[in-house]
């Protein structure tokens, strides 16, 4: 036998508690995964809900989750995007009724009532792309990142990215022309 | 002439939303980190088979297939009816250590001579539900001095097996993904009376 005395010889190590793990993730991300799920999100429950959906997965999967503030990150973003995807599938039935259904208001902007529909109508046609190519959209768009930037978070390449910029662009002006007759993609 | 993203800034419900923003933090948080005490604290099948992904104070040992073969081998000797051990493995065929084969499948690990848990370090067991109402699991929990070998032990030996013997026999070898605490799942398809005769023979008198 060459087995050594390896339990006598082991120190004590303070387990990394997940809960304290987890704390750390929301402390660290929450800022930044809210803003998104909200601009990916109708209305700011379903973005609570997302975010909520989110640290729970990173919860029940933690070994999952890589080391490092900015893997950590995307790999929630990529967490958070597939979840509001396999939302965005089931609702797409019963939004496409909808769709046919409801036609958008249109809107002059000439006053405030106006005003505000005009910004949900905006709003509203972001539903109509799925969630990734909106969540590429909306960090172009919103949050300023660069193509490069958007496809390390997303772990696709930079062409892709561009690809959904450009689809993503072309389906809103389809529909903010209607909204927005002075709007150019 | 407006862009598409001058638009989309303007149509941001951020810009009007940023205020109720503190209190739904704040509440989620709470039900975050409670549900990540909750999944971690308990037996739930929710849990991944792996120790990659247990809390440190659970131990779930997966895919137990112990055959009633294993426990009529009593040894008089011995302070429990059941023997029980956890010992430090290795993959590698390493000259010098005692081979053993894992349950009823073709896997080898080779067992470090040192014991790390043993009846001894048991405080109690008990039966808990399997993967379907007719099998059950045994839950294990360690002592004190149990729990912190276990964790001394697994804290220096991620990413190699940890075999568990009943009888002897190695009956599983799961590979340290994290450190390990104060109790052990050991989840199989156990008949309720094999799991019992276990339970009731595990702890150290």
């Amino acid at each position: 036998m060459n087995g050594r005395p390896l339990v006598r010889a082991l120190p004590v190590t303070v387990a990394d508690e997940p809960a304290d793990r987890l704390a750390a993730l929301f402390d660290a991300h929450y800022d930044r995964l809210y803003r998104l799920a909200r601009r990916l999100t109708p209305a700011a429950d379903d973005a609570l809900d997302l975010v909520q959906d989110t640290f729970l997965k990173a919860a029940r999967f933690p070994a999952s989750v890589p080391r490092g503030l900015t893997r950590e990150e995307a790999w929630l973003v990529r967490v958070l995007i597939n979840i509001r995807r396999d939302e965005w599938r089931k609702q797409e039935v019963r939004r496409r009724y909808h769709r046919a259904a409801s036609p958008l208001p249109e809107a002059d902007g000439a006053d405030q009532e106006a005003a505000f529909i005009a910004r949900a109508t905006v709003w509203s046609a972001l539903d109509a792309l799925p969630p990734r190519r909106r969540a590429v959209v909306v960090m172009h768009e919103l949050e300023g990142l660069t193509t490069s930037a958007i496809a390390s978070v997303l772990a696709v390449s930079a062409v892709t990215v561009r690809w959904h910029l450009a689809t993503g662009r072309r389906a809103l002006a389809r529909v903010l022309t209607r909204v927005r007759p002075g709007a150019t993609p | 002439m407006k862009t598409t993203g001058d638009i989309l800034r303007d149509a941001d419900p951020l810009r009007r939303e940023l205020d109720r923003s503190g209190q739904a933090r704040d509440r989620l948080r709470h039900e975050v980190i409670a549900a990540a005490t909750s999944v971690h604290s308990s037996s739930s099948p929710l849990l991944p088979k792996r120790f990659s992904v247990l809390a440190p104070l659970v131990l779930v040992v997966v895919g137990l297939m112990v055959g009633i073969q294993l426990w009529p081998r009593e040894n008089a000797t011995l302070q429990a009816a059941v023997r029980f051990e956890v010992r430090l493995a290795t993959e590698e065929s390493t000259p010098g250590l005692e081979e053993a084969r894992v349950g009823n499948s073709d896997r080898v690990v080779y067992l470090y001579d040192e014991v790390i848990v043993t009846n001894e370090d048991i405080a109690h067991a008990t039966v808990v539900p399997g993967n379907d109402q007719s099998q059950f699991s045994i839950e294990v929990q360690l002592t004190v001095a149990g729990a912190q070998k276990m964790r001394a032990a697994t804290a220096m030996y991620l990413g190699q097996p940890l075999a568990i013997l009943i009888d002897g026999v190695v009956v599983t070898a799961p590979i340290v993904r994290a450190v390990i605490g104060d109790s052990a799942i050991i989840t199989g398809d156990y008949a309720r009376v094999d799991a019992e005769r276990i339970v009731d023979g595990i702890v150290g008198r």
